[in-house]
């Protein structure tokens, strides 16, 4: 197989999981933080947390572009600080599936942490367990399966980014085409074969994915 | 100077320890706290206000009087607005000075009345939850504690079910096993039977009250069933409206007086 079919392949599961491992990470963190805490303006900010689960691609592909292009404040600071570029580049497609992502991690767990009942994280505490400890050994492993389906949600729906990833990191053959964008491009030149073969692999695991997410989200155990 | 000397060790002690001294100057639970709780819907207000003594302090009411409440403040999960709560000559709250004891220092053990097992964990598990180290397994020592405990509570063979396996009454004897594992100085019991149907009940209360008595720990129970409170207080906290009606000393009432003579004005007076 030629590297015009691997090459968007392998790169649209680098940028996925990178993206997916960032937005875990920040989505379980601010979920645990809207689980445990009340703070003013809480569902507001619930709200705007999940914009980007509903704007149009081209909208967020708009604000990553003021934020971190070349006379964005955050693009800016990073070429003067580190000299790094992240417009037209993958580690840009990487940002951009993340921002996408990172709403069906942050709504999963915190729905999921929302249902672990009160009295488990209280029986915690009382034989002695700080509230770190709470988290790890009662809170994760309860919610665990929501947070693991929200996760593969998520990196289904990176894969599948195409117009925040175009705007921000462009369509470059062999640097920054990814499968979706491949497909568009394959269609466009009227490759046909190619685009078949790209469709069928992102289908298949897309299916596989939500079958496997479906299956985790039905309940363990019986209380 | 002496007694300043003598608050800061004392301090530092209790933050190391955070065990209550075996010779306690006086077995008593002090409770003075005033707090709103809002529930949804509904706004609640708990002003309880006791002087306890006894190894057995019952508070009874009915559904809505505030016991419960008061048993989560003193486990540390509620946190009033304002007052103090000592036991046994230790403060665990007080909102003037400041003083808030988490609850997972307080080494008060708790009974939860629909028992909170980890649905997770093997019955074993939930057993040796509160000795499990940050890191590794739980220590020889604190797995035959374990081992006696599950003997003790007949759940030896269960040791490896879930809770979801196990029946109602075995259910309570776990959550009892885990409750003492880690050597609590004082054992809070959330309305330990009603989760139970009427002949299991009074099986399981003499079970659990057998159990209890090998282990020297004060305790305190909510409950509003008569029979429970017969069976086990010492004293009595009358609890109505979010109030502290009175504090009997049950026991020696109890020479003379039949449970029904005691308890149903206590009642009466909480539904009016």
């Amino acid at each position: 197989m030629d590297m015009t079919f691997l090459f968007p392949v392998q790169l649209s599961l680098r940028v996925a999981a990178l993206a997916t491992l960032a937005s875990l990470v920040f989505g379980v963190l601010l979920g645990w933080v809207f689980h445990r805490y009340r703070f003013p303006g809480k569902e507001l900010l619930d709200s705007i947390l999940s914009l980007p689960m509903v704007l149009p691609p081209t909208v967020l592909g708009y604000y990553l572009i003021v934020l971190l292009g070349r006379n964005g404040f955050a693009g800016r600071w990073l070429q003067e600080t580190f000299g790094i570029t992240l417009i037209f580049t993958w580690q840009g497609a990487v940002i951009a599936a993340a921002v996408v992502s990172f709403p069906l991690i942050f709504k999963s767990a915190r729905a999921a942490l929302d249902g672990v009942e009160r009295k488990y994280e209280d029986a915690a505490r009382t034989l002695g367990y700080p509230e770190w400890r709470v988290f790890l050994r009662v809170c994760l492993p309860l919610a665990g399966r929501g947070i693991l389906a929200g996760t593969m949600l998520a990196f289904a729906r990176a894969m599948g980014e195409f117009g925040a990833t175009l705007m921000i990191a462009g369509n470059l053959p062999g640097r920054t085409q990814t499968l979706s964008l491949a497909v568009y491009s394959a269609t466009q030149a009227g490759q046909d074969s190619l685009a078949a073969q790209l469709v069928l692999v992102i289908s298949v695991l897309c299916t596989l994915i939500l079958w496997v997410s479906g299956r985790l989200l039905t309940p363990r155990w019986q209380a | 100077m002496f007694m300043i000397g003598r608050t800061s060790s004392s301090r530092s002690e209790e933050s190391m320890h955070p065990r209550i001294e075996p010779k306690a100057p006086a077995r008593t639970i002090s409770c003075d706290i005033d707090t709103r709780v809002s529930a949804p819907g509904a706004e609640f207000r708990l002003r309880a206000r006791f002087e306890a003594p006894g190894r057995r302090i019952a508070l009874f009411g009915p559904s809505g009087s505030g016991k419960s409440l008061t048993l989560m403040a003193l486990a540390g999960l509620l946190k009033p607005q304002r007052g103090c709560i000592e036991v046994c000559g230790r403060t665990f709250f007080n909102a003037a000075s400041g003083v808030n004891i988490p609850a997972r220092k307080r080494n008060v053990g708790m009974l939860f009345q629909d028992y909170a097992l980890f649905p997770h964990l093997t019955v074993r598990d939930n057993v040796s939850f509160g000795l499990k180290p940050v890191f590794g397994p739980v220590k020889a020592a604190h797995r035959e504690r374990v081992d006696e405990l599950l003997e003790l509570c007949g759940l030896t063979g269960l040791a490896g079910q879930r809770p979801a396996q196990i029946s109602g009454g075995q259910r309570q004897r776990t959550a009892l096993a885990r409750a003492l594992a880690t050597g609590p100085d004082l054992l809070l019991l959330d309305e330990p039977f009603t989760a139970l149907d009427q002949p299991l009940r009074e099986r399981m209360r003499s079970e659990l009250f057998n159990i209890l008595e090998r282990f020297d720990i004060p305790m305190v129970m909510v409950s509003h069933d008569l029979e429970d409170v017969d069976h086990f207080a010492q004293t009595l906290v009358a609890f109505g409206h979010g109030r502290v009606l009175e504090v009997i000393d049950y026991e020696s009432r109890r020479r003379a007086e039949s449970p029904r003579q005691i308890l149903d004005p206590l009642f009466q007076a909480a539904q009016r």
